[in-house]
C-alpha cells in the first residue's frame, strides 16, 4: 500500500493509515446508502405479506419467506404482455436508433461532402431546443400524422439523438483518411465503405451507443404513456407506473382508512423487482462499455 | 482550387451519401423541425380540428394569460429552487464521490464500489419514484418504521410541501452522483503520477497530497462542470418531478414542465402550454449558449490555471 520512501515520518505514515481508514468508511457508507433502496425492495418482495403491512421489513426478509408477491404477478397478464411489449421496443427500437445514427453520423464525418456542413449544422441546431418547448407541437405532429396509438410511433418518434449522432461521427472522423480513399480509388461505394469498412472497426462504439439507447428504450415511459391509449401496447414502464406510484399516491390520502389489500403491498415490491432484474443482472457485464461512452463526449465536446 | 475539386469529386460520392441521408432528413424534418415549427400555435387561438392555417392569431394572447397568473411566479419559483437545490447539493457529491473512489489503492475494490454506484443511474425513473414512495410511506415506508422505533412521529413526507425539494435532490444525488462522477474519475485518472511520486518523496500526507496534487490538477474540470450545470439550472428532470408530484403538493412541485404537461396534454390547452414551453425554451437557450460560451472561453484560456 504505502511505497518506500526514505523521507517518510512515523506521523504521516500514521495520517495516511487513519485517511485511508476514512476514505474506506465513507465509501462503504455510500454504498449502502445506493443499495439499501434495492436491498429493502428485494426483502419485502419476499417477505411474508402481513410483516409487510405492519412495516416491519428494515433489512432482511421478515418471517417465512414468501413468493405470494411474485404468484400473483406471474398470473398477471398486463404485466407479461408489458415485458413483451418493452422487449420488442428495446430490440427494434433501438435497432432503429442505431441505422439513423449510422446513416447520419457516416455522411456529417465525410469532409469532402459538398452537404457537409449543412448536415452538420441541421442536427446540431436540435440539441439547443428543450423538450419542454416541443412537447406541445411534437404531440401534436404525431397526432396529425395519425401516428398516436400505433407502435410505430414509439419506434420512430425517438429514432435518433443528436448528441449520439455526433458522438459517433467524431468516432468515425478518427479513422485514417486514406482507407477511405483507397477503398473510394478501388471503386467502391459510400454504401460498401460504410458497410465493409467503417462498421466492422466500429463495433465497440456502437455496442456502447446501442447500450445506452438500449437502457433509454428499456426505462423510457412518458410519450409511452401519452402516444399509447390501447393499453395492451404500453411498455412494462408505464404498467409499472399505474400499478407502484399512481397506487401509492391513492394509498397515502387514504392511509387512515386501512383498507390496504394485504397482498398489494407485496405485489408493488415485486413488480419493481422484476423490472430492474434485466438491467441490475447485465449491467455489471457491459458497464465498461458505459463508463466509455460517458468520457468519449468529453474529448471531444 | 479547381484541383481540390475534382480530387473531392474522386474521393467523395455526393450523390450516394445524400441517398443515405434521406431517411435522416427526413426524421429530422418530421419530429425536430416541423414541431420547432409548430410554436406558432402559441400565438393562435389553436383548435385541432381548424389546423394551424384556420385558427385565429390572438398575438401574445397566451403569454399574457402565463405571466399574470398565479402559476407564473409559481413555477418560475419552484423550477429556480429546485435547479438550486440541486446546483448547490447536487454538483458538490459527484465530486466527492470520485474524490473517494480515486482513493481507494485496492482495485477489484474500486471497481466493485464504483459498479455499485453506478447502479442507480441505469434504474428507470419509474422505479426510482416507486421506490422512494415506497420507502416514504406514512403507514409501510421504512424511513417511518425507523422514526417510530425511535419514538418519533410518522411524517407524511409526500403530503407535506415542505419536504418535495429536498426529497427530490436527494434522491437526485444518489441517483445520479455516481454517473457524474465518471468524468471526474477520467480527470483524476489523468494526473501525472509522478507528481504524487514528488509530493511523497517532499513528505506530503496523502490528506497534503489531495490539497496540493488531486485538487489544483481538477479544478478547471470542475469550474467548466460548474458552468454547463448553471446552464441547465432551468433544465429539471421533468420525467422525474412528474412521478413524484402529487396533486396536494403541487404547490412546490410543479414546475415549468409539467405545468406545460397538465395544461396541454391533461387539459387539452395547446396554445397556453406552447406558450408557457416556449417561455421555458428561451430562457433555457439563453442560460445554455451563455455557459456554453463561457466554458468554451475558459477551455481555451488554459493560462488561467
Amino acid at each position: 500500500m504505502t511505497r518506500p520512501s526514505g523521507r517518510n515520518t512515523k506521523s504521516v505514515l500514521k495520517l495516511d493509515h487513519l485517511w485511508t481508514a476514512l476514505i474506506l468508511i465513507l465509501i462503504i457508507t455510500v454504498c449502502i446508502i445506493m443499495l439499501y433502496p434495492f436491498l429493502i425492495t428485494l426483502s419485502a418482495s419476499v417477505s411474508d405479506p402481513d410483516s409487510v403491512i405492519r412495516n416491519q421489513v428494515t433489512f432482511f426478509p421478515k418471517g417465512p419467506l414468501s413468493f405470494e408477491g411474485y404468484r400473483v404477478l406471474f398470473n398477471n397478464e398486463r404485466i407479461w404482455r408489458g415485458y413483451a411489449n418493452t422487449i420488442f421496443y428495446t430490440i427494434a427500437g433501438t435497432m432503429v436508433n442505431l441505422a439513423l445514427t449510422v446513416l447520419a453520423a457516416y455522411p456529417m464525418s465525410r469532409s469532402g461532402f459538398n452537404g457537409y456542413r449543412f448536415i452538420n449544422i441541421f442536427v446540431a441546431l436540435t440539441m439547443f431546443i428543450s423538450a419542454t418547448g416541443m412537447m406541445i407541437p411534437l404531440y401534436l405532429v404525431v397526432r396529425g400524422l395519425k401516428l398516436l396509438d400505433t407502435r410505430l410511433a414509439i419506434l420512430i418518434v425517438f429514432g435518433a439523438f443528436p448528441y449520439y449522432i455526433i458522438l459517433l461521427r467524431s468516432f468515425f472522423q478518427q479513422m485514417p483518411e486514406q482507407m477511405f480513399e483507397a477503398a473510394r480509388l478501388d471503386g467502391a461505394s459510400e454504401f460498401t465503405i460504410l458497410l465493409k469498412i467503417v462498421l466492422p472497426l466500429s463495433g465497440a462504439a456502437l455496442a456502447t451507443i446501442g447500450l445506452y439507447y438500449g437502457i433509454n428504450r428499456w426505462n423510457g415511459y412518458f410519450w409511452a404513456m401519452i402516444f399509447l391509449r390501447d393499453g395492451s401496447k404500453h411498455p412494462l414502464q408505464v404498467v409499472l407506473r399505474e400499478l407502484i406510484v399512481l397506487a401509492q399516491m391513492g394509498e397515502e390520502i387514504d392511509a387512515s382508512l386501512n383498507r390496504s389489500n394485504t397482498n398489494a403491498e407485496v405485489i408493488k415490491y415485486g413488480a419493481i423487482v422484476l423490472a430492474t432484474l434485466p438491467i441490475a443482472v447485465i449491467y455489471p457485464f457491459i458497464q465498461k462499455y458505459f463508463v466509455k461512452g460517458a468520457t468519449l463526449g468529453s474529448v471531444k465536446g | 482550387m479547381a484541383k481540390q475539386k475534382i480530387k473531392n469529386k474522386s474521393l467523395v460520392n455526393h450523390r450516394e451519401l445524400w441517398i443515405m441521408l434521406i431517411p435522416v432528413l427526413v426524421y429530422f424534418i418530421l419530429f425536430k423541425y416541423l414541431p420547432m415549427g409548430g410554436v406558432v400555435i402559441a400565438l393562435q387561438r389553436y383548435s385541432p380540428f381548424k389546423g394551424i392555417s384556420g385558427s385565429p392569431w390572438v398575438g401574445l394572447e397566451y403569454f399574457r394569460q402565463f405571466f399574470t397568473s398565479i402559476y407564473f411566479w409559481r413555477v418560475l419559483r419552484n423550477t429556480l429552487m429546485i435547479g438550486l437545490y440541486d446546483l448547490v447539493f447536487g454538483f458538490p457529491a459527484p465530486i466527492i464521490l470520485a474524490l473517494l473512489l480515486n482513493g481507494l489503492r485496492q482495485k477489484t475494490f474500486k471497481k466493485v464500489t464504483q459498479t455499485v454506484t453506478l447502479l442507480p443511474h441505469f434504474v428507470s425513473y419509474v422505479v426510482v419514484a416507486g421506490i422512494a414512495l415506497n420507502m416514504l410511506s406514512p403507514s409501510t415506508g421504512v424511513i417511518n418504521a425507523f422514526r417510530v422505533k425511535m419514538g418519533l412521529e410518522s411524517i407524511y413526507f409526500m403530503q407535506e410541501s415542505k419536504y418535495f425539494w429536498g426529497i427530490f435532490t436527494i434522491i437526485r444525488i444518489i441517483k445520479e452522483s455516481g454517473f457524474a462522477a465518471i468524468i471526474y474519475l477520467a480527470a483524476l485518472a489523468g494526473i501525472d503520477p509522478t507528481l504524487y511520486e514528488a509530493a511523497h518523496c517532499d513528505g506530503a500526507s496523502r490528506p497534503q497530497q489531495l490539497r496540493h496534487v488531486t485538487l489544483p490538477s481538477i479544478i478547471p474540470t470542475i469550474v467548466i462542470m460548474f458552468i454547463i450545470k448553471v446552464g441547465k439550472i432551468i433544465s429539471i428532470s421533468f420525467e422525474q418531478v412528474l412521478l413524484l408530484q402529487n396533486d396536494v403538493i403541487l404547490d412546490t412541485s410543479e414546475v415549468i414542465s409539467t405545468l406545460v404537461y397538465r395544461r396541454g396534454l391533461v387539459n387539452a390547452d395547446y396554445s397556453y402550454a406552447t406558450a408557457v414551453g416556449l417561455f421555458e425554451t428561451f430562457v433555457a437557450l439563453v442560460l445554455v449558449l451563455g455557459s456554453n460560451a463561457l466554458a468554451r472561453r475558459m477551455k481555451s484560456d488554459s493560462s488561467l490555471w
